[in-house]
């Protein structure tokens, strides 16, 4: 089969490989109708996670058929049509009781690596690093998912994959910032980041009673989609973003502040010229521009939630204004099996559409183009989707006329 | 062999060492000459034997416990939560033919008698290691102790205890192992550098076994496609 593989770098190339293959009786095999792109895959491409190797096959938002099931997997059949959370989880460890999925004891193969970076092992995910269990992703034509009893949902077939796909993982990575933000209706959230998780969070906080959102980002046709969501865009290479932020507060600052920035910040001060200095030279494996700012514009008593993805230890992490400002951080891989019921709902009842974020669908085979235009922020590049059966085409760009949500 | 300093400080030690003999020998001033004579040696020893006099006499090291020689038989210590009921934990575990299956080095365990059992498991050298064990002591649903018998490969024996968790979290087992390696220290010290370390083992049987018992199988990404020339 095709398969998007990762090789170094900024070296991600579609590889023909073997297909998987049911290995444990838990498993399915599905074949893949669309897969996304997600921001956190970046982090891969720019190598700022340790832990791939060479070959891995990347991706992480996917769905598709069913085409082969293993004995022990009663809830599906060949042919049901399924979307697949990101993190994969047993259904039956102390967390998974929980519903805190993406902290499954058992879903991890590489558990020891795991546990020498984070203390205690977390769950598998597929097609993100050894650490988190060096799973082949969906990125490809066909993919094997583990607990197959537990993850896929099934879906209606007369919604489209495009509205269907983000439930794996960046609508419901959204909606988790927005929940953690632990509004009790009317307050003022400020989010940094309008890549997708930052959208989809910017939509979630309006459903769940947020009054206002200040959407943060330097890319216009970003803040264009933050605004078109009915958030108040601030471009913060144009503004000094601390007193912005006090001054549309009447002073207080914005009771929660979502980080969907994570490791890999921008912004031109000192600290973040530091931090990329070191990330160059592997001294740290994280630039947490966006999280300093969070926290020291955050109303004292707020809440400062985290989707964005952090590795490894952060440095000049303005703590002490932290404490003293009594905040509370929640943060985390997001539990995404716990969401996707009650949001394909959201979904079914048109409180959403979730194709609003897909600015270009290509074949698989244009992967490692779209991966580079992703990156580099091209103008109106927010969401690929890739296409394993559409046929290899030069650049099929989709034409804003027919894309809904595409962006001017 | 005792060492107190790590490989970087015995590699830093050896490089200024050198440094301070070739300034010192060059030095015409024996007031300056000998004291660095002195130093670069004292750094060079330090070096080469990866120890340090001075760390001695305060208690300090710098050296990891782990990757040296074990100056004693090989110890294991290891705990994990599994969410059954005790009995059904501690029933598969006492069913010792049951153990290959989350035992990564374990081929077959046979048991002869209620008390006494044959045990083959792959050696980190290749080939099998096999030996008889005993248990020495059994209380149903809390632990269970076991010794190897004489003429065995490798000299062991430990414990597994079973209790319930706390909130009804299912069941706490803690494994203690105890071992002397084939060939003794010299067969640990290969057994590591081949990346079979017991701390590992047991860690990643333990947690196998948390698996098997939690979901039926143990997770695993051996066989699925890979690319980039690797598969």
């Amino acid at each position: 089969m095709k398969a998007v593989c990762w090789n170094g770098k900024r070296d991600v190339r579609v590889e023909t490989v073997p297909d998987p293959k049911i290995l444990n009786p838990r498993d399915i095999i599905l074949k893949t109708s669309s897969t996304a792109i997600c921001g956190s895959d970046l982090h891969l491409y720019n190598n700022c996670i340790p832990t791939m190797k060479a070959g891995d096959i990347l991706g992480h938002e996917f769905m598709g058929e069913v085409v082969e099931v293993g004995h022990g997997v009663g809830s599906l059949r060949v042919g049901d049509r399924v979307v697949v959370p990101f993190n994969i989880a047993c259904g039956s460890c102390f967390f998974c009781s929980k519903t805190l999925f993406a902290l499954c004891d058992n879903s991890n193969p590489n558990a020891t690596l795991n546990e020498m970076l984070n203390g205690h092992p977390t769950s598998g995910l597929f097609g993100y690093t050894h650490a988190y269990g060096g799973y082949a992703g969906g990125q490809a034509e066909f993919v094997r998912v583990p607990f197959g009893d537990v993850g896929p949902m099934k879906v209606p077939s007369d919604l489209p994959d495009e509205k269907l796909l983000f439930l794996t993982d960046i609508f419901p990575t959204g909606w988790m910032a927005a929940e953690n933000c632990q509004l009790e209706g009317g307050e003022t959230v400020a989010v940094w980041g309008c890549g997708p998780v930052g959208q989809f969070t910017i939509r979630s906080l309006f459903l769940l009673g947020a009054t206002r959102v200040l959407a943060i980002d330097h890319e216009p046709d970003r803040l264009a989609l933050a605004e078109k969501g009915g958030a108040e865009a601030i471009d913060y290479t144009k503004v000094d973003l601390q007193d912005v932020l006090t001054q549309k507060t009447g002073g207080r600052g914005p009771d929660a502040c979502v980080d969907a920035v994570g490791m890999e910040a921008h912004g031109w001060n000192v600290g973040n010229l530091f931090d990329l200095a070191e990330q160059t030279f592997k001294l740290t494996l994280d630039r947490p521009t966006a999280l300093r700012q969070a926290i020291m514009a955050c109303r004292k008593g707020g809440t400062v939630s985290i989707p964005g993805v952090y590795a490894g230890f952060l440095d000049k992490l303005p703590l002490g204004a932290a404490f003293g400002k009594g905040l509370t951080f929640k943060m985390g891989q997001t539990h995404t099996h716990r969401y996707m019921k009650p949001l394909l709902d959201r979904v079914i009842a048109g409180e959403i559409d979730p194709s609003f974020i897909i600015s270009h669908e290509v074949p698989l085979a244009q992967a490692s183009d779209a991966y580079e235009r992703f990156r580099s922020h091209e103008h109106g590049c927010i969401k690929f989707v890739l296409k394993p059966d559409a046929a290899p085409a030069p650049a099929i760009l989709a034409s804003e006329a027919e894309q809904p949500g595409a962006l001017r | 062999m005792y060492q107190n300093v790590s490989n970087i400080e015995r590699l830093a030690s050896l490089t200024v060492g050198a440094g301070a003999l070739a300034v010192g020998a060059r030095q015409r001033q024996t007031f300056l000459q000998l004291p660095l004579i002195l130093l670069g040696s004292a750094l060079m020893y330090r070096g080469m034997t990866g120890t340090c006099s001075v760390y001695k006499s305060l208690g300090l090291s710098s050296a990891k416990t782990e990757g040296i020689l074990p100056t004693g038989p090989v110890r294991v210590e290891r705990a994990e939560t599994i969410n059954r009921p005790v009995e059904e934990v501690f029933a598969y575990w006492r069913h010792l033919e049951n153990l290959p299956r989350f035992m990564d080095h374990l081929l077959e365990v046979s048991e002869s008698s209620p008390y006494q059992s044959h045990w083959v498991a792959r050696s980190p050298l290749g080939g099998t290691l096999e030996w008889d064990a005993e248990i020495v002591e059994e209380i149903a649903n809390e632990k269970i102790v076991w010794k190897s018998l004489p003429g065995s490969d490798i000299r062991h024996g430990g414990m597994v205890a079973f209790k319930s968790a706390p909130l009804g979290r299912g069941t706490e087992v803690l494994v203690r192992l105890q071992y002397e390696a084939p060939a003794g220290k010299l067969g640990s010290l290969v057994a590591r550098l081949l990346g079979e370390s017991p701390v590992t083992t047991v860690r990643d049987d333990l947690r196998r076994f948390k698996s098997l018992l939690e979901t039926g199988e143990i997770s695993t990404i051996e066989g699925q496609p890979v690319g980039g020339g690797r598969g």
